[in-house]
C-alpha cells in the first residue's frame, strides 16, 4: 500500500465520493432551509442518492475491477 | 516508507477507535431507528383524539388553564405551561413545590387542555410514577443508558470515536481504493475481501451524513453541560440586576395572558410555545420566561428567551443565546432528520440501516482477520515442529 501521488489518480478515486458527500450535504440543507415542499423533496432524494448508489453497487451481480 | 508507516498509524487508529465504539453505535443506531419515526409511533400507540374545529379558532386563554390547574390541585404549584405547536393540546405543569422539583425534576405531572376549548383531555400521574413507554426506552438507551449526565457524557465520547474513525477511514479509502474503480466489489476473490469492499464502499458512501449525524451527535451530547454553562454566566449576569427583589408569591402574579402578550409583542413574527413560573429551577425567580421560536423549518428550531417581569408584568427584556447554544440548536435537527416530512425521515432509517452494515462489516473484518492470522501462527508452528522433528 502507498499513498496515491499524481492528481488525476487521486481525482479518479475521490470524484465520484466526493460528489456523493456534496448531494447529501446538498439535500440536507435543502431540506432544512427551504420552505417550499417540492424542494424539501428534492433535497430528500438527493440525500438519498448516496445509500441507492451503494446500494446498486453492492448488489451487482458482475464486479469489474 | 515515511508514507507507509503514516498509513499503518492511521489504520491502527481506525481499528481501534472502531472497536471501542462498535457495540455502542450499534445501540445507537438500532435505538435511533424507532426515534426517526417517534411521531408516528406515539401517534400509534397513544392515539390523540380532538374537536373537530375551523384551523383559525383561537388559543384559549392561559389566565382560565392556569385557575382550572389551580382548581384541580389547590396544594400544589404552578411550573410551565406550554403551548403545543404540531396538535391543538396546552400542557399545564404542575409541581408539589418547587423544592420537590429541585430533588427530583420527574416530581412533575401535567394537565392536558384541548387548546381550543380549553376542555381537560388528560391528567397524569407525576412523572416517577408513569410507566415508560417503548420511545422513552429507546430514547435514554440512544441517548443516557438511564444514567442522566455521566451517561450522555459515555455516550458523546462514543460518538467523538466514531467521528475519529469515520476520519481515519476516509483517510485509508484512497490508497486502498489506488487500483480499484469506485464500487468495485471482489466477490470472487473470497469473503473477506467482499466483505472489505462491501465496507469501503458503503462506508465512503455515507460519509457525509455519517459525520453529519456523529458530529451534532457529540454536540446534542453536550446539551446539559452547555446549558448549565449559560445559566451560571449569561444568565446568572442577567438576573444580577434583581438579585434582592421579594419574590413574588404564586397567588399574587400578575396575567399570564398578559406575559403572553407581552412576549408576542416584543418578538414579532415569532411564536410562544412556553411558559415558565417564576421561581421554577429552569427559570428566574423574579420573571415569567417564555420561550418563543420562529415560523420557519430552521427558525423554529432557534428559540429565543423573554422575561417578563413577575412584579407588574413589563417586558424585562429579550435574551440573547450565546453561540454555542445557536450551534446547538442547528444540530438538533441534522441529528434527528424530523425537518423534511416522511421522505427525509425514510431517507434518514435507510442510511441509518447502511451505517450498521458498515459496523457490521468492519467487525466481520476484524474477527476474520484475526482468524487469519491465528491459522498463519498456527502454520508456521506446525513447520516449526516438523523441522524439529526432522532434525532430530
Amino acid at each position: 500500500m502507498t499513498m496515491a501521488t499524481s492528481p488525476g489518480h487521486a481525482w479518479r478515486t475521490w470524484r465520484i465520493p466526493i460528489a456523493l458527500a456534496l448531494l447529501t450535504l446538498g439535500g440536507l440543507l435543502a431540506s432544512l432551509l427551504s420552505e417550499i415542499a417540492v424542494y424539501k423533496w428534492i433535497g430528500s432524494a438527493a440525500a438519498a442518492i448516496p445509500v441507492l448508489t451503494a446500494a446498486w453497487f453492492a448488489c451487482r451481480r458482475t464486479t469489474r475491477h | 516508507m515515511v508514507a507507509a508507516r503514516k498509513l499503518k498509524r492511521w489504520y491502527v487508529i481506525h481499528k481501534w477507535t472502531s472497536l471501542v465504539c462498535t457495540a455502542f453505535l450499534l445501540l445507537i443506531c438500532l435505538t435511533g431507528l424507532p426515534l426517526v419515526f417517534r411521531d408516528e409511533i406515539d401517534q400509534w400507540l397513544q392515539p390523540h383524539h380532538y374537536a373537530s374545529l375551523p384551523a383559525d379558532t383561537p388559543l384559549v386563554d392561559l389566565d382560565r388553564i392556569a385557575a382550572i390547574s389551580r382548581a384541580m390541585y389547590p396544594r400544589e404549584t404552578m411550573a410551565s405551561i406550554f403551548i403545543d405547536d404540531d396538535e391543538p393540546q396546552i400542557y399545564a405543569w404542575m409541581v408539589p413545590s418547587f423544592e420537590a422539583m429541585k430533588a427530583n425534576a420527574d416530581a412533575m405531572h401535567y394537565i392536558r387542555f384541548d387548546a381550543r376549548t380549553g376542555d381537560i383531555l388528560e391528567a397524569s400521574k407525576a412523572i416517577t410514577e408513569q410507566p415508560k413507554t417503548f420511545i422513552d426506552i429507546m430514547l435514554a438507551l440512544h441517548t443516557d443508558l438511564f444514567v442522566d449526565l455521566p451517561g450522555e457524557l459515555f455516550m458523546g465520547s462514543m460518538a467523538l470515536l466514531f467521528v475519529v474513525a469515520i476520519i481515519s477511514g476516509v483517510v485509508l479509502y484512497g490508497p486502498f481504493m489506488k487500483k480499484l474503480p469506485f464500487g468495485a466489489v471482489r466477490a470472487e476473490h473470497g469473503n473477506r475481501l467482499k466483505w472489505l469492499d462491501l465496507h469501503n464502499l458503503l462506508g465512503i458512501a455515507l460519509m457525509a451524513w455519517t459525520l453529519v449525524v456523529g458530529i451534532t451527535g457529540v454536540m446534542n451530547e453536550l446539551s446539559t453541560p452547555l446549558f448549565a454553562l449559560w445559566q451560571q454566566t449569561d444568565v446568572k449576569a442577567l438576573l444580577a440586576s434583581s438579585e434582592g427583589k421579594a419574590v413574588t408569591a404564586q397567588g399574587t402574579l400578575p396575567s399570564i395572558q398578559h406575559a403572553l402578550q407581552t412576549a408576542r409583542s416584543a418578538v414579532p413574527g415569532m411564536r410562544v410555545t412556553s411558559v415558565v413560573y417564576p421561581g421554577n429551577p429552569y427559570g428566574s425567580p423574579y420573571h415569567f420566561l417564555l420561550w418563543s421560536e420562529g415560523a420557519t423549518t430552521l427558525t423554529s428550531r432557534l428559540m429565543t428567551p423573554v422575561l417578563v417581569d413577575a412584579h407588574d408584568g413589563r417586558l424585562a427584556g429579550v435574551v440573547a443565546m450565546p453561540w454555542y447554544l445557536r450551534a446547538l440548536e442547528v444540530s438538533r435537527p441534522l441529528h434527528f432528520g424530523d425537518y423534511g416530512g416522511m421522505a427525509l425521515k425514510i431517507v434518514w432509517a435507510a442510511l441509518d440501516l447502511a451505517t450498521i452494515a458498515v459496523l457490521l462489516s468492519g467487525l466481520y473484518l476484524w474477527l476474520a482477520r484475526r482468524k487469519t492470522e491465528r491459522m498463519r501462527i498456527r502454520r508456521i508452528l506446525v513447520r516449526h515442529r516438523a523441522v524439529q522433528q526432522a532434525t532430530e
